[in-house]
């Protein structure tokens, strides 16, 4: 089984904004892959922040001052800490839109009373760690256990984040049989096998 | 800038014009002026296409300053779209030189006679008007190559395409950019058929050996400028994030909420949305040699837009923008960044507003004219509309008419313009202002300006669902004020963030005119602008029954989120109430 490799966060460090100055920014086929979406680790039940600076590896101060647009299964969220990581959830991370109806989008907007109807409302670990679909009684998931959720990442926090998600570990859905990774087997992977994007 | 221009298209003996100085006009400027103006000469029950209504073209307070950002010009009349007040701007260079010619207005008044296709020159001697049967029928582009071969490459002008010599009700109003590209439209309502009916096909304007306008406090504008610019440039929307991508970088983040209306407003989320997002734009511009920055005035310190090439390196258009690519990708299920620019390319060319033939090649995919995702068939359909044939001339009277034409209930319009790039029942603050706004449906009615800084109407509770209506009250008020300045509304980010960026505007102002304004008179303003705009309409026929959204958007759910639109009518009423 796989599981999360926390030492991998501590090298890249959780402060001073973007890790190794301006990045480079992923590969055509790779920004293509992010924007559509693709398979990462991820801690059943954790917080949006913690699966950005502990999975993902974002640093706190780019997590604060740069990711300031981001959906969970569809919904803007306002509260990133209140938002949790499911099995199979689908996130989305972005930078500041423009427009009103990006500065509608962006976390604690102004004007989020626009989306009421489609904001993220909070949830309980326990939910979001499984709950019934996920075998009920099971409580919030002990730091060794992993899932698959769905990633997509945009415009400026794609250009500096693509590559180090990649090295971490992102996944896209193959219709190649015979691909199956290990990651097939966590709770939320996708019916399709999946295959590991390339540093 | 205090001498307003009135041309009588139908005098005898030919045009006539007339200078007068902008008298009781003073102190308005770009949509300030031209509702104002409209409100107050133009009888409200008049034919928008009758001698009765005016064509207004105005650049902004600021526009031929040093002032950054300041170069959109503003063009307002009784709109053949929806029959109410319309003021529609564009970018490009027009504002700039208008301004510079020492003009706070052009009017194009009165009956052409049948036949007429004037040219309108302006330069710093004065202003003739000559009937040029020559261009007549020419597209933009081709007619813009025409007047460089007569004017040189430094004149900036103001166009219809053909889809304005027939009047259409979706024709738009063409202004040259930087490369003298006809790329940047007055687009919503119509404007176009206006100047269609004064038979005025183009106006040049050449600026040559007329200085910048000079501020009054020369000291305190170039201190206001540089804290301006630096506000823009210091925030990460306008000093980056549109930069690097353009408007249309909004495609990824739209769909992803659910509310990228999709197949003639079926959904709200298109599977291929990411194959025509500003990144992927962004970074085809690059492989092809084109520009993926790229101001569409001098003056520009944001830089949204770009210059997108085709597969040999050719210029095919302007970078398209994030509603042009919703309205002809997403929403007739087309998934291909070419066909998108073709067809940017086209609207540009014909003179064709094109949120409003977007939201109508859809109709026309829904009622059965062309598939869905049909990419070859829309660009057909809207070269239709260049040739003047019955369906072209029905598909370029917009989603409304296309959609009576073949017996459709869902015509996503308010007051007969079609709606934007947003879905008012996942996004319903937008559809408020969609329902309420003077101009019909319209995202910019009610851009994101500070209000918080503004303090319109006092604090709004953001995450209290009533917010809605408060908001977009609010928007639309700040709107109105930023609109009579000229500037790009894209500076509204930066405002809309950094109170010093805001303050830097009205000092802009204050310096240029030796004013002493405050928040409480750009609120005052906005108010006064939208009190006209009202008014007029109310005169002109419409009840507040006109402030409503379509009835299926109450009716039928939009995917992923399933939401109907929610905001009761006593509510809609109550935007007003100030
Ligand atoms: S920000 Fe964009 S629309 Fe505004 S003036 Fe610059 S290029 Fe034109």
């Amino acid at each position: 089984m796989v599981t999360r490799d926390d030492n991998a966060v501590q090298t890249l460090g959780q402060d001073g904004g973007r890790p190794g100055g301006p990045a480079p920014g992923p590969s055509e086929a790779a920004a293509a892959a992010f924007q559509a979406g693709v398979w990462v680790l991820a801690r059943p039940g954790e917080s949006l922040r913690d699966f950005m600076a502990a999975s993902l590896g974002f640093p706190a101060s780019y997590i604060e001052g740069s990711v300031s647009t981001v959906f969970l299964d569809a919904s803007p969220v306002d509260d990133i800490d209140a938002a949790l990581v499911k099995p199979g959830c689908l996130v989305a991370l972005s930078g500041a839109m423009p427009g009103l109806v990006g500065a509608v989008m962006r976390r604690r907007s102004p004007y989020a009373s626009f989306r009421t109807a489609i904001s993220h409302a909070g949830e309980s670990a326990d939910e979001a760690a499984g709950g019934e679909a996920a075998g009920g009684d099971r409580g919030p998931s002990g730091p060794e256990e992993a899932c698959l959720v769905r990633l997509k990442l945009f415009n400026a926090v794609l250009r500096d984040m693509g590559r180090m998600v990649i090295e971490r570990g992102a996944w896209l859905e193959s219709a190649e049989a015979g691909q199956a990774a290990p990651t097939a087997e966590l709770p939320g992977a996708p019916a399709a096998s999946l295959i590991r994007l390339p540093a | 800038m205090d001498t307003i221009v009135r041309i009588d298209v139908g005098a005898q003996g030919g045009p006539k014009v007339r200078k007068e100085p902008v008298g009781s006009y003073a102190g308005y400027g770009g949509r300030a002026l031209t509702s104002m103006m409209v409100a107050r000469e133009v009888p409200p029950l008049c034919h928008p296409l009758g001698p009765e209504n005016k064509l207004v073209i105005a650049p902004g307070l600021l526009s031929g300053t040093a002032a950054g950002q300041s170069g959109r010009l503003s063009v307002g009349c009784k709109s053949p779209l929806t029959g109410g007040i319309k003021e529609a701007n564009a970018g490009g260079q027009a504002a700039q030189v208008m301004a510079r010619l020492g003009y706070a207005a052009i009017v194009l008044e009165g009956a052409a006679p049948e036949g007429s296709c004037f040219l309108i020159y302006v330069n710093k001697d004065g202003i003739g008007v000559e009937n040029a049967p020559q261009y007549k029928g020419l597209e933009n582009y081709d007619l813009i190559e025409e007047i460089k071969k007569r004017y040189g490459e430094k004149v900036a002008c103001i166009s219809i395409g053909p889809a304005g010599e027939q009047r259409l009700a979706a024709a738009s109003i063409a202004c040259t950019d930087m490369e003298m590209h006809p790329t940047r439209h007055a687009g919503r309502g119509g404007v176009g058929a206006v100047m269609g009916a004064k038979g005025v096909k183009i106006i040049v304007m050449d600026d040559a050996g007329m200085p910048m306008r000079q501020p009054k406090d020369a000291e305190k504008f170039k201190a206001a400028n540089k804290a301006w610019v630096e506000g823009l440039k210091k925030h990460p929307v306008t000093g980056s994030g549109l930069p690097a991508y353009g408007t249309n970088v909004l495609t990824n983040i739209i769909n992803e909420s659910g509310g990228f209306p999709t197949y003639n407003f079926k959904q709200g989320q298109f599977d291929g949305a990411s194959k025509i997002s500003g990144e992927s734009y962004a970074a085809m511009m690059v492989k092809r040699g084109g520009q993926p920055t790229h101001g569409c005035h001098r003056g520009c310190v944001i830089q949204c837009s770009g210059i997108y090439n085709d597969a040999d390196g050719k210029f095919l258009s302007k970078q398209p923008e994030y509603e042009t690519v919703w309205a002809h990708g997403a929403n007739c299920g087309i998934d291909d960044m070419d066909a998108i620019a073709m067809l940017d390319r086209l609207d540009d060319d014909i003179g064709l507003d094109t949120i409003e033939m977007g939201a109508t090649v859809a109709v026309a995919m829904e009622a059965g004219v062309l598939k869905f995702g049909d990419a070859k068939g829309a660009i057909e359909l809207i070269k239709e509309i260049g040739k003047g044939t019955p369906l072209g001339r029905i598909i370029g009277s917009g989603a409304a008419v296309t959609a009576k034409a073949f017996g459709l209930e869902r015509a996503p319009v308010v007051k007969g313009q079609a709606m934007p790039a947003y879905d008012p029942r996942a996004i319903m603050g937008i559809g408020v202002t969609y329902a309420t706004s003077p101009m019909g449906a319209d995202h910019t009615a009610g851009y994101a300006i500070a209000t918080n800084i503004l303090k319109v109407g006092g604090y709004v509770d953001p995450l209290k669902p009533e917010g809605q209506i408060e908001l977009s009250r609010n928007l639309q008020i700040a709107t109105a004020a930023i609109d009579a300045t000229g500037m790009c509304l894209f500076i509204a980010f930066a405002v809309l963030d950094q109170p010093e960026t805001f303050q830097a505007m009205l000092d802009l102002l204050n310096a240029f005119y030796g004013l002493s304004m405050t928040n409480d008179d750009v609120v005052a303003l906005g108010k006064a602008v939208l009190k006209a705009e009202r008014d007029f309409n109310a005169a002109a026929g419409f009840t507040k029954e006109a402030d409503r959204l379509p009835e299926y958007f109450k009716r039928e759910a939009i995917a992923p989120h399933n939401v109907t639109f929610g905001i009761k009518d006593e509510d809609l009423d109550k935007v007003f109430n100030w």
